[in-house]
């Protein structure tokens, strides 16, 4: 399963019986989401980021504070700790 | 019913933005200020003088949530038999529609707005979870833009908080104690309940917003009486959970947990 294609072809398929949303909602929570279309587009660190988000089984699954203090989103959290003050959760 | 005929910003300039069952939302722009906020107003009419008190109440809840990446509830109150809630206003539109935009366009988000709008939007999440509250409905349509483009989350009313337990601070579910009372076969809406009304009896005094203070303030669950029972700290209600039963065992709470007065007004908190 990948961002693009696979998606919108199941939404395509609402009329039929193994499509639509229902399919679509099993592949999410069956198939493992495929980044590589994005590698190219967006750095290691990110990908790292969303395929860490998207870990299935939720004792792996990163906490929320946790995902703020890394590499990828440091500059990020300097830059908004500038604009916002009260920021930090 | 406690109201205040005269509350609310005076509108300059009124435009419906959105209409649904909930009410109708305008957006307005203030004649002393000049700053557009939105408004959103539901009918009152055939809600008991509980359920009237419970919308306000958790609206005054939405109200202390202060974190630059969600949007800022201004204040609520009961004018003309409509509930209005006053609410920041988003020039920038939502990510669903920015996402679309953008695809339509086929352009490729760059990378540091992602990483701006995921650092944002984590921000806004863990601070929600901080303050034990679920989201509940997060999607792109909930998820808006300002003038600047940084990333600002609805919090909808319906957003609840997570199960009681010890230490756990504010609580919130949208639905009137009387929905969840007569619910009271589901265990979950039961917490809820119970913990709501706690919340909603002391709003800005409530000693278990403050983490610190809730490890001497909650102590155990009786035995048998564990995170599967009808049990909160605050309350010590039985099983039987019933309205305003809960309530009376609010008011023992003491001076750091109050009711509001009859003729107190609502939208005078924070």
């Amino acid at each position: 399963m990948s961002l693009s294609a696979p998606w919108v072809e199941q939404m395509r398929k609402a009329g039929d019986a193994g499509g639509g949303w229902t399919r679509l909602m099993q592949r999410i929570t069956t198939e493992t989401l495929d980044v590589g279309a994005l590698r190219g587009r967006y750095s290691d660190g990110l990908l790292s980021v969303l395929s860490a988000l998207l870990t299935k089984d939720a004792s792996r699954r990163p906490a929320l504070r946790h995902v703020l203090t890394w590499p990828v989103l440091r500059a990020t959290e300097e830059a908004a700790t500038v604009l916002w003050p009260r920021a930090a959760p | 019913m406690p109201h205040d005929a005269n509350a609310g910003v005076a509108a300059q300039h009124r435009e419906m933005i959105g209409e649904g069952t909930f009410g109708k939302v305008y957006l307005v722009r203030c004649s002393s200020t000049g700053k557009q906020i939105v408004l959103k107003e539901s009918e009152t009419i055939g809600l008991s003088t509980e359920e009237k008190e419970a919308m306000l109440n958790e609206a005054l809840i939405l109200k202390r949530l202060q974190h630059p990446a969600i949007i800022a509830y201004r204040q609520a109150y009961i004018r003309g038999g409509m509930f209005c809630i006053e609410m920041d206003w988003a020039a920038g539109g939502d990510l669903r529609s920015y996402i679309r935009k953008h695809r339509n366009e086929k352009r490729w988000l760059p990378e540091t707005t992602v990483a701006r709008h995921l650092w944002q939007l984590t921000s806004a999440l863990a601070y929600c979870h901080k303050q034990n509250l679920l989201h509940r409905d997060l999607k792109t349509a909930n998820i808006f833009l300002d003038a600047l483009d940084h990333i600002k989350v609805r919090i909808c009313m319906h957003a609840r908080s997570s199960a009681p337990r010890r230490g756990s601070p504010a609580l919130l579910t949208c639905r009137s104690w009387e929905t969840l009372a007569s619910r009271r076969s589901c265990l979950r809406h039961r917490r809820a309940l119970a913990a709501h009304i706690t919340i909603a009896k002391a709003p800005g005094l409530c000693p278990f917003t403050h983490a610190s203070a809730c490890a001497n303030l909650h102590p155990p669950p009786p035995a048998g009486q564990g995170h599967d029972a009808m049990w909160h700290p605050a309350l010590h209600v039985s099983r039987d959970v019933r309205g305003p039963a809960v309530h009376q065992r609010g008011g023992r709470l003491g001076t750091r947990m109050r009711t509001l007065r009859a003729d107190e007004p609502l939208r005078a908190v924070g």
